[in-house]
């Protein structure tokens, strides 16, 4: 027997990666893909599956193919929304957070399709697509935005402002840290009810609850548990194919909830927030209104393109 | 809003069948990162094809938690240099046994210290029994103080060009092409360690069966 064969026996037989090291590697190989060219974002499974598909079709040697066929993304492996929520917690317990101060701002932009109007809810929302930016203070007392070009600040506690504090939402970036961040724990303070609240909370108010804070800055523990909750609610699913509305590929959780159904759409390889869409999947009349949603139609279809803690109202970057 | 579904679903990655056929078959490296230069994403399928293998080999040195953090960092690494990959070697795996075996410098006293830390540990960790190999295996597991001892007694750079034919099952000058060095370094440093680890050996230790010995056996000569 040679030595180089008594080595490979006598070591310790390698017990090989976890299948969630595994995940965290692509993971953050794919966090270089966006760092190199933003454009690919978000595109990929798809482009290899095709392209894998038309190069058996053209005869190109099998064993080229083989490596690109049985090597496909991270995404494509995903079992189910629990799957895919623990991926995605993994990935966001590693993403940077610093704690904002409480004088600095939250900037946020969107793009979503407009014409929504409150009184005629059941026509959704399937105007032209806008871009809108908007800032809010860290500790909830003053937010900005732009009206026809032209910056405008609201400090509510500039006298003779009537603005009442408890009607943004329960949680903002000013009390994240006093969030749970066991699934379980965090799911039961989400539902808790508003003061004014009338009715349960229900799991899709929940959804758009979660919605909403994937769109801020978040720590990652928190960030982990929401992703981690999202498949707890009552009727989420894993929805493979999703693009928000600006045509970005993702992979989302989905939740139907009688006649609608939301859309919360992932980036496939960095796990981050993309956008959500809600739409109805039958006709739906809610007694008193005049009109009726009809199968198919967007209430919102939104885009969130940038997130980031700012120091003053107005800035990007 | 929906795309619709593409034909191919999803397939097991982590299958044993799956691996296997990637990693053997896998011909056309090359080509994958060559487009990776342009369409990043691309460089999923290399990961996907090596990263099993590349970990193995970094967990047989530096032990399983080491591996989990430097095999992924070998693959960032490998990422970065991508435009400077030699696209005429269609096998990305010398290139990453290199990447990875650099990286591991920073660990050459855990790694000492690894060795020695398993001539002192128990015998006979659980061999799979229905390895067929397992008696050899066994048998190998008996000389382990010696190896061990012998191994973290060799220089850096004769443990790594020794570690490469064992673990990595590169010929001389895949060894060459990892480490950056001539193919006749490559024989020197491989005929000193081995004679150092057989030195360490019982003589009947030696004598026995050769059956798929690393193909490095037939490749390298035993002189400078």
């Amino acid at each position: 027997m040679n030595e180089l064969r008594l080595l490979r026996d006598a070591l310790p037989q390698p017990q090989g990666p976890a299948a969630e090291t595994i995940a965290t590697g692509r993971v953050m190989l794919a966090r270089q893909y966006t760092k190199t060219n933003k454009t690919t974002r978000g595109t990929s499974p798809w482009r290899i599956r095709r392209r894998a598909v038309l190069a058996v079709g053209a005869g190109v040697a099998v064993a080229a193919a083989v490596a690109v066929v049985l090597a496909p993304q991270g995404s494509l492996q995903v079992a189910n929304a629990r799957d895919l929520g623990d991926r995605a917690a993994l990935s966001a317990e590693h993403e940077p957070y610093t704690t904002p101060r409480p004088d600095q701002w939250i900037y946020r932009r969107e793009r979503q399709a407009s014409g929504w109007d409150m009184n005629a809810w059941w026509k959704g929302a399937n105007g032209p697509l806008e871009t809108n930016d908007h800032w809010w203070r860290v500790d909830g007392h003053a937010a900005a935005d732009i009206v026809n070009g032209k910056l405008r600040v609201l400090d509510f506690d500039h006298p003779g402002a009537h603005v009442v504090y408890s009607g943004g939402p329960m949680y903002t970036v000013r009390n994240y840290a006093t969030l749970p961040t066991d699934p379980d724990s965090l799911l039961r303070s989400l539902r808790k009810p508003y003061p004014n609240q009338v009715g349960p909370t229900t799991d899709a108010d929940v959804f758009d609850t979660i919605v909403g804070m994937l769109s801020d800055p978040l720590p990652p523990k928190l960030h982990a548990a929401l992703f981690r909750s999202l498949p707890a609610l009552h009727g989420v699913t894993l929805q493979r194919d999703a693009a928000d509305v600006t045509g970005r590929k993702g992979i989302g959780f989905a939740l139907t909830d009688d006649w609608e159904r939301k859309v919360l759409i992932i980036d496939p390889h960095t796990y981050h927030y993309l956008g959500m869409y809600d739409y109805a999947v039958k006709d739906h009349h809610r007694a008193g209104d005049p009109g009726t949603v009809k199968k198919g139609t967007y209430l919102i279809q939104r885009a969130l393109l940038d997130s980031r803690i700012v120091d003053h109202p107005g800035q990007h970057a | 809003m929906t795309l619709p579904r593409m034909t191919l679903d999803s397939w097991p990655l982590t299958s044993r069948a799956t691996r296997r056929v990637t990693v053997f078959e896998a011909r056309g490296d090359a080509a994958v990162i060559e487009r990776s230069r342009s369409s990043p994403e691309e460089f999923g399928a290399i990961y996907d094809a090596y990263v099993v293998e590349i970990h193995n080999y970094v967990e047989r040195r530096l032990g399983r938690d080491t591996a989990d953090d430097l095999a992924a960092e070998t693959f960032l690494v490998a990422f970065r240099q991508r435009g400077r990959y030699d696209l005429s070697r269609d096998n990305a795996r010398p290139w990453l046994y290199g990447i990875a075996t650099n990286l591991m410098k920073r660990h050459r006293r855990q790694e000492t210290a690894y060795y020695r830390a398993l001539l002192r540990s128990a015998q006979a960790p659980t061999a799979d029994p229905h390895e067929d190999r397992v008696a050899s295996r066994v048998s190998a597991q008996h000389l382990r103080p010696e190896l061990m001892q012998a191994l973290a007694g060799l220089s850096a750079g004769d443990r790594d060009v020794v570690l490469l034919a064992a673990f990595a099952d590169l010929g001389r000058d895949e060894i060459a092409q990892a480490l950056g060095i001539p193919a006749g370094t490559v024989g020197s440093r491989l005929h000193r360690a081995r004679r150092k680890l057989r030195a360490a050996l019982p003589a009947s230790a030696l004598d026995a069966d050769s059956v798929s010995t690393p193909k490095i056996e037939d490749e390298v000569s035993d002189h400078e």
